[in-house]
């Protein structure tokens, strides 16, 4: 009970804070707002701030952008600052369940022996494709729903941007947001990792062996050490960059296939949302049980094991460019 | 040469499919002329906030042609060249949830060329805008204020206002109209306003059209159309009942009360020499025209109805 405490505190317990935060400084502005009465339209002669941080980043890397291009571009990445830093901490959170103390002991029942602690922080690692594919339809739905439904669709519409201007900042922001957030969520789980148990994939002893069978892991402790395994235990960065790699795919993938029905439910999109999260589900149990082969074809790492060959990365790709073309051609026809 | 903002001709725009497919517009032939403020008058679901929308570039339209400046707005990049020199409001006044102040400087780097913060300070002014109120805590009128002045100080060549007036008090309202005649037009610039509250409409448009069920019932300069129609009452022995200048007929106890249209002044002298008597004649208010041309459309529509029901 104390993993499901302090995993629950861990993840939930910032966004309530930064709710009653965001409440009260909401409730110190409408009160100011109300002392001062009617404010004279001074807005005139302060003019908009420059750019600063991430969102001068547009016009640093994009100058030949005109000004509409310039303005939309700095709002999108002002924007996903907050989603950027939830994220990472969800990531974070996810991604370090592992070192948690856990009444269900996989790997063994010393939970300070740095195999114990290595295998435990993979597992959790070896991100739960559920948690992404759901993070990242959530990210397509909002995204569709900013692109098709109500004002903010309208009022982007009707600024003279074109309608690919419109689409690929949008999306790529999205994207690269995303998995920004990923591969930082990534990198600060392996800091805490190392910060917390120090680097626990060195010591690990030969005596302990570890087998593939239908792509399920068995660890064998004292038997004769497997290939598969030193390479788990000696091949950290490779098996980083594997997991890393496959995080990604599964939010690309399920953002760009769920961002065409996104942008063309429309009004019925809770329910198609509600759907999609079912039959996303629904599809993680089969790949889990029976398809374990084709997730790897799609260069998904749904599980601890050895990573798929970097040629398979081409499918997913192509399905990718297949997606976002769709979904393009769909903005164009459009109403909103 | 007339050059027009707008130029609409057969346009259609068509929703759902089979059975359930509604004209919202159903060949409108539209003609906005440069420099004038246009109003165009119709009844709910009449089509006038689809035209909108096509003429914006949001909704593409099923068969014909709609030109904005003699551009086509459904396609780049002739649309952002489009955008670029039209001012839009919408119906319901929603704008992203942020305060007016947000709202005008974030618009204004989408119009850096245009934009003058001098207009929108007079405008804020004059029509009493709160700058910093949130978004969640602004009245419908305020809402309105916000989207118009947001328009208004892009300065664009045209000014596209669906239902501008919702929800402004009569000070206000008066201010707008003011606004719209002094500021709007004055540098040869074009204001294209829907609304079914003719008084407004009257008091500042130099262009009517008027909607119904998808199509134009009646379009021109107010002047003109207001010559076309008048209300006769008339005395005398076997008057017509159907003519083109008749529009509607009323009889009472000892005479009869025309609508009438299409060179009234003709029909009446034409029933002067056949010995009737013109006991009154008086034009007729924008309202009347339109009350008179939707009822007739109606009658219309219902007699097809009638007519298929009995094949």
């Amino acid at each position: 009970m104390i993993f499901n405490y302090a995993f629950i505190l861990e993840a939930f317990g910032p966004f309530l804070l930064l709710m009653i935060y965001g409440s009260i400084k909401l409730k110190r502005q409408r009160a100011k707002i109300n002392a001062e009465g009617y404010a004279e339209p001074t807005f005139a002669s302060d003019p908009s701030p420059a750019p600063r941080g991430l969102t001068a980043l547009g016009p640093r890397l994009f100058p030949r952008l005109n000004a509409p291009q310039q303005a939309y571009l700095e709002f999108h990445l002002k924007q996903v600052r907050m989603f950027f830093l939830c994220g990472v901490y969800a990531v974070t959170s996810v991604a370090t369940s592992g070192l948690f103390p856990n009444d269900s002991n996989t790997f063994g029942s010393d939970h300070q022996s740095p195999l114990y602690v290595w295998l435990n922080f993979l597992q959790g690692w070896s991100l739960d494709s559920i948690f992404l594919s759901i993070v990242a339809i959530g990210a397509a739905f909002v995204l569709a729903m900013q692109f098709a439904q109500g004002e903010s669709s309208r009022f982007y519409r009707t600024r003279p941007l074109s309608l690919s201007f419109l689409f690929w900042t949008r999306t790529t922001i999205a994207t690269l947001t995303l998995c920004a957030s990923l591969i930082a969520g990534f990198v600060l789980s392996f800091l805490m990792l190392i910060a917390t148990h120090g680097l626990v994939w060195r010591p690990l002893t030969k005596t302990i062996g570890l087998t593939i069978v239908h792509g399920v892991m068995r660890i064998n402790l004292g038997a004769t050490p497997g290939a598969v395994f030193r390479g788990l235990v000696s091949s950290p960065f490779r098996l980083a960059l594997c997991n890393i790699l496959g995080a990604i795919v599964v939010y690309a993938l399920s953002f760009t296939f769920f961002l065409l029905p996104a942008v063309r439910l429309k009004t019925k999109i809770a329910v198609g949302f509600g759907v999609l999260i079912f039959g996303v589900m629904a599809a993680q149990i089969l790949i889990r049980s029976s398809l374990y082969h084709f997730a790897r074809l799609l260069f998904l790492y749904p599980r601890l094991g050895p990573p798929p060959p970097y040629i398979f990365a081409v499918v997913p790709l192509a399905l990718i460019a297949a997606f976002l073309y769709l979904a393009r051609i769909s903005f164009t026809y459009l109403e909103s | 040469m007339t050059s027009y903002a707008i130029q609409t001709s057969a346009l259609v725009k068509t929703y759902g499919i089979g059975s359930k497919a509604t004209r919202a517009v159903d060949g409108l032939n539209l003609n906005v002329p440069e420099g004038s403020i246009y109003g165009l008058l119709g009844r709910n679901s009449a089509g006038k906030t689809t035209t909108i929308r096509m003429a914006m570039g949001l909704a593409h339209p099923t068969s014909g042609d709609i030109k904005v400046f003699g551009l086509n707005p459904a396609r780049d990049p002739e649309r952002i060249a489009v955008l670029r020199q039209v001012g839009f409001v919408p119906e319901d006044k929603a704008f992203l949830g942020y305060t007016p102040r947000k709202l005008f400087e974030f618009n204004r780097s989408f119009y850096v060329a245009t934009w003058s913060d001098a207009l929108a300070r007079k405008l804020i002014t004059r029509l009493e805008l709160p700058l910093d109120k949130s978004y969640a805590t602004l009245s419908l009128g305020n809402k309105t204020k916000a989207s118009l002045i947001n328009a208004i100080a892009q300065r664009s060549r045209l000014l596209i206002l669906d239902e501008p007036t919702t929800g402004l008090d009569p000070v206000v309202l008066d201010e707008l109209l003011r606004i719209l005649v002094e500021d709007c037009t004055a540098d040869g610039h074009t204001v294209f306003l829907s609304s079914h509250q003719l008084n407004e409409i009257e008091q500042i448009a130099d262009y009517i059209g008027i909607m119904d069920r998808g199509k134009i019932l009646l379009e021109g300069p107010l002047d003109d159309i207001r010559s076309r129609f008048l209300r006769a009452t008339v005395t005398g022995e076997n008057l017509p009942t159907t003519s083109p200048s008749i529009l509607s007929t009323r009889r009472e106890r000892h005479a009869t009360q025309y609508i009438l249209q299409q060179s009234p002044q003709a029909f009446l002298a034409e029933l002067q020499s056949q010995g009737a008597t013109i006991a009154d004649s008086t034009p007729l208010s924008l309202n009347e025209i339109f009350l008179e041309l939707c009822r007739k459309d109606e009658r219309r529509e219902e007699s097809t109805v009638d007519f298929g029901a009995r094949r």
